[in-house]
């Protein structure tokens, strides 16, 4: 009984002409299909290229490329960049230890204004006070030197900073120079004495005067002067950071 | 007694207040002494003129920037730098060291008789002071038919940076 029924259950479901007249139909109907589609347009080199591309050996290799040539050289220029501005503002720094320093030197003599004049133990008090602050001066000035290379646009060529730099070294000079012949004239002339500790003084000093002049000297250079340098500065790092190059003038 | 108070603080306020936003230093007074004076003394005898400069007024080993005249019964101790001329009228001092002179101030234009101080007991007031090349110069105030006095570094020339001894 059992073997019967799966008997029947393996007979085919449709006679062999009907399958036939299926697959007759089915491959007019394809036929047909086939005949009514637009004909392929011929692909052009973008689609060639965007085909070859997706290919997933290529991407790879693509992906590899980039990761390994040009994401470095990006990141090194852009840490150059960045190192550079550092630098530029480290300079800045230092500048305005530099420039600050005259008014340190100024300071330092004022309390010497009320005086008509200065024994050698006061001179070399005042001398060593002010050797200090001169120090310190060099050793910032020493610094800025270097680091205003950083400005440079051509490493032969010296940048409108560098230039700028040494005409207010110039003048940073001259000022301090004032502030040291003022000091020893201080002690040179006697006022109250009977005679000068010097080989030679200058009878027609006039210490008062002679420190006013010296003010308005700190004050052109401490101020003007120091605050052009300053501006030449801030303008460049601002080009720079904002993607311009050195040559900005 | 409140508006006195606004109008001190206003005057303060006036007195300090600046039209700068730099730094600007700041403004020591002139300590007093401090002005160079430089004299020109006519020799009583032959009219030479000498040159002083950093003139002081000295007697004995004390040094002072100050002359003591006497108007009357009127004393007063004249800073040199408030002084444009003197003209010593006798070649003697009185007893008590005054001598008549006629004095012209550098506020007033006008010449006034006046006694001047050129001896204090037995000293002889001096000008002390230096020549042009720093040589140390001292002339008895008598000696001086006229003085002249001029502030500061008035027709001095800067021999250049002193040098030190060794």
């Amino acid at each position: 009984m059992t073997g019967e029924s799966s008997k029947d259950e393996r007979q085919p479901l449709l006679p062999d002409r009907e399958r036939a007249r299926i697959r007759e139909e089915m491959q007019y109907a394809m036929v047909v299909m086939h005949e009514s589609r637009p004909p392929d347009k011929p692909k052009s080199l973008i689609d060639k290229l965007l085909a070859y591309l997706s290919n997933g050996f290529v991407l790879l290799i693509v992906g590899a490329l980039i990761s390994s040539v040009m994401v470095p050289q990006f990141q090194r220029a852009y840490d150059d960049r960045k190192q550079q501005v550092n630098l530029m503002h480290e300079c800045f720094g230092q500048f305005l230890l530099y420039s600050n320093s005259i008014w340190q030197e100024y300071y330092t003599i004022l309390p010497l204004t009320q005086e008509l004049e200065i024994d050698k133990p006061v001179y070399n008090e005042y001398l060593a006070k002010i050797a200090q602050v001169k120090l310190k001066r060099y050793d910032a000035f020493a610094k800025v030197q270097a680091l205003a290379v950083v400005f440079r646009q051509d490493s032969q060529r010296k940048s409108p900073v560098e230039s700028a730099l040494k005409t207010y070294a110039i003048k940073l000079n001259t000022t301090s120079a004032a502030v040291d012949r003022w000091l020893t004239r201080l002690y040179c002339t006697p006022v109250n004495r009977e005679e000068s500790p010097c080989e030679t003084f200058d009878p027609s000093f006039d210490a008062f005067g002679e420190f006013e002049k010296i003010k308005e000297l700190v004050i052109k250079t401490g101020n003007e002067e120091s605050e052009n340098v300053a501006t030449l500065m801030v303008q460049q790092i601002n080009y720079f950071n904002k993607g311009g190059t050195h040559a900005f003038k | 007694m409140r508006s006195s108070k606004v109008g001190i603080v206003t005057v303060a306020f006036v007195l300090v207040s600046v039209s700068t936003a730099v730094p600007n230093g700041i403004n020591p007074p002139r300590p007093s002494g401090a002005s160079a004076v430089t004299t020109v003394c006519k020799d009583q005898r032959n009219n030479v003129k000498e040159e002083i400069y950093r003139t002081r007024i000295k007697y004995g080993n004390k040094r002072t920037n100050k002359i003591e005249s006497r108007i009357g019964a009127t004393a007063e101790q004249l800073p040199l730098s408030g002084i444009r001329s003197i003209t010593l009228g006798g070649s003697k001092a009185r007893s008590d060291g005054f001598v008549k002179a006629a004095l012209v101030r550098s506020d007033d234009p006008e010449e006034k008789s006046v006694l001047i101080k050129v001896n204090r007991g037995d000293r002889k007031l001096r000008l002390s002071g230096f020549r042009r090349d720093g040589a140390a110069v001292t002339i008895d105030l008598m000696t001086c038919k006229s003085i002249e006095f001029f502030p500061g570094t008035a027709g001095a020339e800067d021999p250049g940076p002193p040098v030190m001894k060794h």
